[in-house]
């Protein structure tokens, strides 16, 4: 009975069998909530993160610009970064009828501490329609004044 | 990660306080419970645990109150689930065990807000991943929700999270009024327009004093927060000189 196998798979829950049984049974079971979890919200993220996009973008082209949804159809232009490396650039087309009154794109520019990223109006004739931040890492209570929410 | 309980060496035989064999215990302590997680084993005051999220977003004192309230829900989740599981637990494998338990859980609460309370989710959501970040959860698990039955690791772990929110509300109020001249700024975005009352402007025309919004006003508050607390116990003790063991026990941390 006291022979070194059962001593390796053990009788009992100090056996190497118990243990990584159950961490395996563990590991398992939280993959597999995980996988619940994730298909469960994925249409809902998704729907909000479109939410998101759409309040930004109805923020920085008017709404008597355009009767279409400006989420429908953008354009990704093939552009290449300094380096040579693809960055491809979505630009979000305002119609009316078919004409395009405007466009809003998303630039970068260089902040304090680190990148600052933009979503740009901008109408047919080149002019600028609005603008809002959407990502930065300024310094909070100073530079962070550039979101809209937090300007007072 | 708290040092108090050695793991148990895999080849010697089982320790009879480990965690897979929980003490019978004639009745639970809820006032003592209560005591440990406000004020003599604070999870920050007196284990020095969860400093990372603690310095990182108390900027202001809604910040502290958003981290403190997802904190304690996680917390909660994770002394039921581990607590319910302790039997089945034993010491050589319980630290990726509790890991696993907790990175799930937090992940699913990430997911969960963001699908369906996003507004919450938009103001919260940088704090949740910091919430794995914070040993105290794990320190938890560890130290009392594994040896417990799950409605005095439940009770615990809700002490726990509200002396950590207080906390964290405490020095994200300092540092927000001596930093901005403000009080619960931007609070009506994490609680929602009711609670909009609860935004201060106390010194009006304040130029701001930067350095206590920045990372290094949370060590001096965190600082000036445990002096404070030690003042306090050295003048209780003063006034009562028979401290019993169990309390010196206690506030030497877990």
């Amino acid at each position: 009975m006291n022979s070194p196998a059962t001593a390796l798979l053990g009788r009992s829950r100090d056996g190497v069998v118990y243990q990584a049984a159950l961490l395996g049974s563990f590991a398992l079971l939280a993959a597999s909530l995980l996988v619940l979890g994730n298909l469960l919200t994925r249409d809902a993220i998704r729907e909000r993160a479109a939410e998101d996009l759409r309040a930004s973008l109805t923020q920085v082209i008017p709404a008597r610009l355009h009767d279409n949804d400006l989420l429908a159809n953008p354009l990704v232009l093939p552009l290449q970064d300094s380096a040579g490396a693809p960055a491809p650039l979505t630009v979000y087309r305002a119609l009316q009828g078919l004409d395009v009154t405007a466009v809003a794109f998303m630039v970068t520019g260089t902040g304090y501490a680190g990148p600052i990223r933009i979503m740009l109006g901008v109408d047919a004739h080149g002019r600028v329609l609005g603008a809002r931040v959407l990502a930065h890492q300024e310094t909070p209570g100073l530079g962070d004044k550039i979101e809209v929410a937090r300007d007072e | 990660m708290p040092k108090s309980n050695p793991p148990a060496n895999p080849s010697a035989p089982p320790d009879p306080a480990a965690p897979a064999d929980p003490p019978r215990r004639p009745r639970t302590d809820w006032g003592r419970i209560a005591r440990d997680g406000l004020w003599d084993n604070n999870v920050v005051l007196a284990q020095s645990l969860a400093l990372c999220p603690l310095l990182a977003v108390t900027g202001t004192a809604t910040n502290g109150l958003g981290l403190g309230l997802a904190s304690t829900a996680v917390l909660l989740l994770s002394g039921l689930l581990v607590s319910l599981t302790r039997g089945l637990i034993t010491p050589q494998v319980r630290i990726p065990v509790f890991v696993l338990i907790i990175a799930t859980l937090v992940t699913l609460v990430d997911l969960g807000l963001n699908a369906w309370m996003h507004d919450l989710h938009r103001v919260l959501g940088l704090f949740i991943p910091l919430i794995v970040t914070n040993c105290a959860i794990l320190g938890r698990a560890e130290a009392f929700a594994s040896r417990q039955p799950p409605l005095p690791a439940l009770f615990d772990a809700l002490m726990m999270g509200l002396g950590f929110t207080l906390v964290l509300v405490a020095i994200g109020a300092l540092r927000e009024i001596v930093g901005a001249g403000t009080l619960f700024a931007n609070a009506s975005l994490l609680l929602g327009q009711a609670m909009g009352f609860l935004e201060l402007t106390l010194i009006p025309d304040y130029r701001g004093f930067l350095l206590m919004v920045l990372p290094p006003g949370g060590f001096l508050a965190l600082g000036l927060l445990l002096a404070g607390k030690r003042l306090l116990d050295r003048a209780l003790a003063r006034r009562r000189p028979f401290r019993s063991p169990r309390a010196q026990i206690a506030t030497r941390g877990t």
